[in-house]
C-alpha cells in the first residue's frame, strides 16, 4: 500500500474510533491531518499533470510526512499504533536533497 | 482621488489573456516593490496601470460584457501580482469580493450599472471592518432608509483600497440589524478616507480609517448584502481564496529570493565545501520549502475549482465544500509564507539582513496579511466537518 493510502486509512480508522468530539484540540487535529493527506494527494495529481523531474519526489515527501503525522495522531487519540511498512531502502531524508538540488542548483 | 478613472480600462476576454497580462504587470511591479515598501510610497501610478489593464474586471460574467474567468485564474492572477508586490495583490481583494456581492444580491439594474463601471475601470475600495465593534463580523455603522435615500453613519478601519477607490462600498446594519452595503462615491460629502495605516507589513495598502458622517446615497446605490450569507453562496470562499492567493504569492516571492541569496552565500566552515550552494543542509532545506510551496499552489488550484462549482451550482454542499478547500489553501499559504520568509535568512546568512536588501519585507508582509483571520480556526473548521460532519459557518471569513 502506498504511504498516501495508508495515511488515509489511519485517518479513517482513528475517526471511527473517536466517532465524535467537542474537544477543540481533537477536532483541529483532524483538520490538520486532513490537510496533510489532501496536500499529498494534490501533489501526486500535480506530478501527473505538470511533469517536472522531481514532482513525484515532492509528492512522496508529502505522503511520507502525512503518514507519520497520521500515525502519531492515531497513537495520541487511540492509544494504539498500527505498524508502518519499513522504509529503510528508500530514505525520506534524501528526497529533500533530490528536490532541493534540482530547484537550487539545477542538478538531477 | 477623483470619483472617476482617468482612462478607460482594457477589457480582458479570456482566462489565458488574464494570466498573460498579470505576468507582464507583475514583472513591472516587482522592480520598485522594495522601494515602495521602504518609503511607504503609495502605489497610485501602479494601481492606475493595474485597473486599466482590465484585471479588475475579469470576474464580471460574460452576460455583462466581462470574461467571467474561473476562480483558478483569479487566484493565479492575485498570486502572480503578490509574488511581485503583495500590497498590490491585496488592494483588489475587496473590489473582487464586492463584484461577487453585487452578483449575489443586487437588482438587475444595479448589476448593469456597477458591472459597466467596473469594466470602464472604476475601482471599489471598502469600508467594511470596524476596529471598535465587538468582533470582526459585527458593525456599529448604521444604514437608515428614508424614502428613496439611505443615510450612513459610522467609523471604519482596515479599509484597504478606500484611499485609491472611485467608489467606496460601505457596510452597515439596518434598523432590523441586517447588513447592507451602500456604494458611496469617493467624493461624496460626509465621506472621509484617512491615510493612517502604519502597520509594519503590507505598508502600501493604505488599510486605514474611513468615517461616514451623514453620508446620503440613493436607494439604487444600496444592496442587501446579508442575502449573500442568509442563503448558501460562494461569497465567503471567494473572499477567502483571494487572501490565500496573496499569501501564496508572498511564499513564492520569498522562496525565489531564498534561492538567489543561498546561491551567493559563503560556504559554512564545517561543510568543507567550496560554495554555499553545495551545503547539504541548505539543499535539503530548499527541498523542504519547494514541496510545501508546490503543495500550497496545488491546493489553491483545487480551491479555485471548488469555488467555480459553488458559483455554478450554489447549495449547502457545494458552498461547504468550497469553504473547506479554501480553508486548506488559507492554512497552507499562511504557514508556507511565514516559513519561507523566515528560512530565507537562515539559508542566506547574515549578509541578507542588511538594510539595502530589505528582505524582511517578505516576513513583515506575510505576518501582517495572514492576521486577516486566524489559521488556527481553519484547522477546527476542517476537523469539525471531518469528525463531526458539521458544515462551516457561512460568513465573509469562511
Amino acid at each position: 500500500m502506498t504511504a498516501l493510502n495508508q495515511a488515509r486509512q489511519l485517518l479513517e480508522s482513528t475517526r471511527r474510533f473517536i466517532q465524535t468530539s467537542d474537544d477543540p484540540y481533537v477536532i483541529s487535529r483532524f483538520g490538520d491531518l486532513q490537510i496533510r493527506v489532501d496536500v499529498a494527494a494534490a501533489l501526486l495529481e500535480r506530478a501527473e499533470t505538470h511533469p517536472s523531474p522531481v514532482a513525484l519526489t515532492e509528492a512522496q515527501i508529502a505522503a511520507a510526512e502525512a503518514l507519520i503525522f497520521a500515525s502519531n495522531t492515531e497513537f495520541e487519540l487511540t492509544g494504539q499504533r498500527t505498524a508502518l511498512p519499513p522504509t529503510l531502502d528508500d530514505p525520506l531524508r534524501w528526497k529533500y536533497q533530490v528536490v532541493g538540488n534540482y530547484h537550487l542548483n539545477g542538478v538531477l | 482621488m477623483s470619483a472617476h478613472p482617468q482612462h478607460p480600462a482594457h477589457i480582458i476576454r479570456s482566462d489565458a489573456e488574464a494570466i498573460e497580462v498579470a505576468t507582464r504587470l507583475a514583472a513591472r511591479f516587482a522592480v520598485e516593490a522594495s522601494a515602495r515598501d521602504r518609503e511607504r510610497r503609495l502605489p497610485v501610478v501602479e494601481l492606475d496601470e493595474f485597473s486599466a489593464s482590465g484585471l479588475w474586471g475579469i470576474t464580471i460574467p460574460k452576460a455583462y460584457g466581462g470574461a467571467g474567468v474561473s476562480y483558478v485564474t483569479v487566484a493565479e492572477v492575485i498570486k502572480l501580482i503578490s509574488a511581485a508586490d503583495p500590497s498590490l495583490g491585496q488592494i483588489p481583494q475587496n473590489h473582487l469580493g464586492v463584484v461577487d456581492i453585487l452578483l449575489q444580491t443586487a437588482t438587475e439594474a444595479q448589476k448593469q450599472h456597477y458591472f459597466g463601471k467596473v469594466l470602464q475601470g472604476y475601482r471599489f475600495g471598502n469600508a467594511f471592518s470596524e476596529a471598535k465593534s465587538k468582533n470582526a463580523g459585527t458593525f456599529d455603522t448604521q444604514i437608515r432608509f428614508h424614502g428613496d435615500t439611505a443615510q450612513v453613519n459610522g467609523e471604519k478601519f482596515y479599509c484597504t483600497g478606500a484611499l485609491f477607490a472611485h467608489i467606496v462600498p460601505t457596510a452597515g446594519n439596518s434598523e432590523h440589524d441586517q447588513a447592507f452595503i451602500a456604494f458611496v462615491e469617493r467624493d461624496a460629502p460626509g465621506l472621509t478616507v484617512i491615510d493612517n495605516w502604519d502597520g509594519f507589513g503590507q505598508r502600501t495598502t493604505a488599510s486605514g480609517g474611513v468615517t461616514l458622517d451623514g453620508v446620503t446615497v440613493p436607494l439604487s446605490a444600496v444592496v442587501p448584502a446579508h442575502l449573500a450569507f442568509d442563503q448558501p453562496t460562494a461569497d465567503g470562499p471567494i473572499s477567502q481564496i483571494i487572501q490565500a492567493a496573496v499569501d501564496t504569492g508572498i511564499a513564492l516571492g520569498a522562496l525565489e529570493q531564498a534561492k538567489i541569496f543561498a546561491r551567493q552565500a559563503r560556504p559554512w566552515i564545517d561543510s568543507q565545501q567550496e560554495h554555499g550552494w553545495q551545503d547539504p543542509f541548505t539543499i535539503a532545506a530548499i527541498g523542504d520549502l519547494e514541496w510545501r510551496v508546490h503543495g500550497t499552489e496545488a491546493i489553491l488550484v483545487k480551491a479555485g475549482k471548488a469555488v467555480d462549482q459553488a458559483l455554478a451550482e450554489p447549495n449547502e454542499d457545494t458552498v461547504a465544500n468550497a469553504s473547506l478547500i479554501v480553508a486548506q489553501a488559507k492554512v497552507l499559504s499562511a504557514e508556507t509564507a511565514l516559513l519561507a520568509s523566515s528560512k530565507l535568512f537562515e539559508l542566506a546568512g547574515t549578509r541578507s539582513v542588511t538594510g539595502k536588501h530589505n528582505l524582511d519585507r517578505f516576513w513583515r508582509n506575510a505576518r501582517t496579511h495572514t492576521l486577516h483571520d486566524p489559521a488556527r480556526w481553519k484547522y477546527h473548521l476542517i476537523g469539525n466537518f471531518v469528525l463531526n460532519g458539521v458544515k462551516p459557518a457561512r460568513h465573509a471569513w469562511n
